[in-house]
């Protein structure tokens, strides 16, 4: 019964459906990459508090897709923690969020001997493409 | 139908012939890969959002310089007692764990680097393997295990792949196949993420394909499935030679032309397709026997 073929194929199903079940659990993932393409993306970046991009990378050692993917997984547990949806997260909690994102950076920043302005903003970019151009929207995220 | 996947089933998942030198050759390259991926930056001291292990215990002595040091000479040691392939059902789960423990540290900070993942895959894979053949396999692992250790890489490593596709599937509500050419917007997005981390002007335009895909969403949607396909089908070459060497090309020429278009790297990914899929062990041995062959014809 429990031939090499059968072993093999029930490693694969007990790996595949543990590592979608756990998501992102070291060295489980379900790999979510490119997951759900849409016809708008989003990214975030960091600047000074006058609106000068910041090379976050060279500052932090955080790459500046990493920011995003920080920001979304703290408010979508902040979200869950108020069992509430993430869309429906109060302006209050989304600072609050937002703030403990930017003193994570300040003490990597202080990790890789770095320093960063006093005042910073996470900036919020829609990227579409419509009628041969790419057409960026970007917004004001949260300002210190 | 029924005939064809009767015959699918019967092909299915054959375990490979391994010799000696495939097999040391293998683990060679594995522990060179191993250690050329191994964290060069201490990772930060504190574990906000833990993963994984650092759920129940506290990986922070890992973000100290000489600690880390320290431990990668100690990870050096053992790569070479791995090497000449000595007590693998202890070193390899040992090898598995102190690979592991690093990446879950870096990994702990809020968001997710999937560069090593297939490392570990590998050698938990291969430490699964090692653990249910002791009877043996201590100073040198036997034939049929080699065998097992291929198939079972080779399975962690399809399998990685078919989880990302699973996930498309689940993501998408079924219909990735259908929306797939938005990833071309994707690669604008990626761009910018890369400009804005070095604030590098390299990435400060839009590159001519990436505005090609953009305008043939139709032709970009073609493009993208292939990939999806060659995702989804690399899990039927497990345990094959000459099938799994197709799969490992395809699926190395995947990873090429998305860092031709996003700048994004896959050198782990491809070192262990390289490897394990193309076979690059297995050829060396088979080319290393001919010349064998030719030299001892002539005397």
């Amino acid at each position: 019964m429990f031939t090499p073929k059968v072993i093999i194929l029930g490693g694969i199903v007990v790996f595949a459906a543990l590592s979608l079940a756990l998501k992102e659990n070291y060295p489980l993932s379900h790999y979510p990459m490119y997951g759900d393409p849409d016809p708008v993306s989003q990214y975030y970046h960091l600047t000074d508090g006058q609106g000068k991009p910041l090379p976050i990378n060279q500052l932090t050692g955080v790459r500046a897709a990493n920011l995003g993917k920080i920001l979304r997984k703290r408010l979508n547990d902040r979200a869950k923690d108020m069992k509430i949806n993430v869309k429906s997260l109060p302006p209050a909690e989304r600072d609050r969020t937002s703030q403990e994102t930017l003193d994570y950076l300040r003490s990597q920043a202080k990790h890789h001997k770095q320093v960063i302005p006093d005042k910073l903003r996470i900036m919020f970019t829609t990227i579409r493409f419509h009628e041969g151009h790419v057409l960026e929207q970007p917004e004001v995220f949260y300002a210190e | 139908m029924k005939n064809a996947l009767k015959w699918i089933w019967q092909h299915l998942f054959p375990l490979p012939e391994v010799g000696r030198l495939e097999a040391f050759i293998a683990r060679a390259m594995l522990a060179y890969v191993l250690l050329e991926f191994f964290p060069i930056f201490t990772p930060p001291a504190v574990q906000p959002v833990p993963v994984g292990l650092a759920h129940g215990f506290d990986l922070t002595w890992l973000g100290h310089t000489p600690t880390l040091q320290l431990y990668r000479i100690i990870f050096t040691g053992v790569l070479v007692v791995y090497v000449l392939g000595f007590g693998l059902p202890v070193v390899l789960p040992v090898l598995a764990v102190m690979q592991i423990l690093p990446f879950t540290l870096t990994n702990s900070q809020g968001f997710t680097n999937h560069s090593h993942h297939i490392l570990s895959v590998v050698l938990l894979a291969q430490a699964l393997v090692a653990v249910c053949f002791p009877r043996g396999a201590w100073l040198q692992p036997l034939g049929i295990m080699n065998s097992w250790l291929l198939a079972a890489s080779q399975a962690g490593i399809a399998t990685a792949y078919l989880i990302s596709v699973c996930s498309k599937l689940l993501a998408s509500g079924g219909m990735w196949l259908f929306h797939s050419h938005y990833i071309a917007l994707d690669l604008v997005k990626t761009m910018r993420q890369n400009y804005y981390s070095a604030l590098d002007p390299r990435y400060a335009t839009d590159p001519p394909n990436v505005l090609w895909m953009l305008e043939h969403p139709t032709a970009t949607a073609v493009i993208f499935d292939m990939g999806f396909f060659v995702e989804a089908l690399i899990v039927l070459s497990v345990g094959t030679r000459w099938l799994a060497l197709a799969f490992g090309i395809a699926t190395i020429m995947m990873h090429r032309s998305i860092n031709a278009l996003m700048g994004l790297e896959f050198f782990q990914n491809e070192s262990m397709l390289a490897v394990f899929f193309v076979n690059v062990p297995f050829l060396i041995a088979l080319l290393w026997a001919g010349c064998e062959r030719k030299l001892l014809g002539r005397r």
